[in-house]
């Protein structure tokens, strides 16, 4: 079809249903992202979405059934990491502790702490560790496949870096994110890491997420 | 003149190569169950007019030390080695949780708090000492 046999009057009606299309896109759009407060760390209005996955930890498997009906603190690190695995879990431990007069991570609030490092981190060792910041603290690990399951989804980065003598460090995203009872990632808290910014990101995140399920 | 001048080279050379340096708000993490490194955090001050540049850290109780740097790109950290650490005269470089620290690793027995550690370093090629002591942290990360 050539542009000469276009009758005007059907140019016209393409153009029209168009700038209808693009106007109800704009709209919508504005529509979704009107209502989204000024809240650190919230990511709306595309959180993305926790699937399937099974980890393990000394108590069993830890799956996106642990997280569901849940507010989970969720942070990827390793035990062979001496400077920002355990500040982070300590303000981790600062943050359930200024929390505890919130209900809804008291009622339902959980830490959990997830090794990338699967070839050193037992999970009977990775128990202790936790449970030495705070006897709450959940932890897991899991085959890369298992780890590549929730890590993916979630943009996480992982990756094993050689530092001579057969040992390796781990190059790792650091923030802390915050999981709503409907698998959504609502909240990401990059570094540094602050006690009182964390416990207050909560409150308001979750405080959002309820009014939006 | 001369002679006393070589003599005097000869034997202080050592502690002059390193003068003006002092160690200070030194502390060791305690750290949690595991045989994971562990880490030590201090402000290097060089009160002299030399720069100052330090390297080889060694601790008895630990089979190796090294000094890392945190570096954060986007949300993500690495631990990059680092083969010295440079302190310009008249100023100071710290080392704190978050950013520069000292990796001590394979401890020969329980790091626990109040525990106390001596370190030693290679200061502009003289042999420099330092004690620190090992406490738990309980602040967020800097």
């Amino acid at each position: 079809m050539t542009d000469a046999s276009v009758s005007p009057s059907f140019k016209a009606w393409i153009a029209l249903v168009a700038f209808v299309a693009l106007s109800a896109g704009l709209i919508t759009a504005v529509l979704r992202t009107a209502d989204v407060p000024a809240i650190q760390g919230l990511l709306w209005p595309d959180p993305p979405q926790i699937g399937p996955f099974s980890l393990t930890s000394d108590k069993g498997r830890i799956s996106e059934e642990t997280l569901k009906g849940r507010w989970t603190l969720l942070f990827f690190g390793f035990t062979h990491c001496p400077d920002i695995c355990p500040s982070t879990l300590a303000t981790l431990k600062q943050v359930a502790a200024r929390l505890a007069e919130n209900k809804t991570f008291a009622d339902h609030g959980q830490v959990l702490f997830i090794s990338v490092d699967p070839a050193r981190d037992t999970s009977a060792a990775l128990a202790e560790y936790v449970r030495y910041f705070d006897p709450r603290f959940l932890a897991a690990t899991g085959t890369e496949a298992e780890l590549n399951a929730l890590t993916g989804p979630m943009g996480v980065i992982h990756a094993q870096v050689p530092t001579g003598g057969g040992e390796y460090s781990i190059d790792h995203t650091a923030s802390i994110f915050l999981i709503d009872p409907q698998l959504r990632v609502l909240g990401k808290f990059g570094l540094p890491h602050d006690a009182a910014t964390i416990s207050a990101g909560f409150t308001a995140i979750s405080d959002f997420g309820r009014a939006h399920p | 003149m001369t002679r006393l001048g070589a003599l005097l080279l000869l034997c202080c050379g050592q502690a002059l190569a390193c003068e003006g340096i002092s160690f200070e708000n030194v502390w060791i993490r305690e750290p949690p169950p595991g045989n994971g490194p562990v880490a030590a955090y201090l402000t290097v001050k060089n009160a002299g007019t030399e720069r100052a540049v330090l390297k080889d850290w060694r601790s008895e109780a630990f089979a190796h030390v090294m000094l890392h740097a945190t570096k954060r790109v986007d949300d993500r950290v690495q631990m990059l080695h680092q083969a010295e650490l440079a302190v310009p005269a008249g100023g100071s470089v710290v080392l704190a949780p978050g950013g520069m620290h000292l990796m001590l690793m394979k401890a020969g027995v329980p790091v626990v708090a109040g525990k106390h550690y001596r370190l030693s370093v290679s200061c502009n090629g003289a042999s420099a000492t330092f004690d620190a002591t090992v406490r738990r942290e309980e602040t967020s990360t800097p």
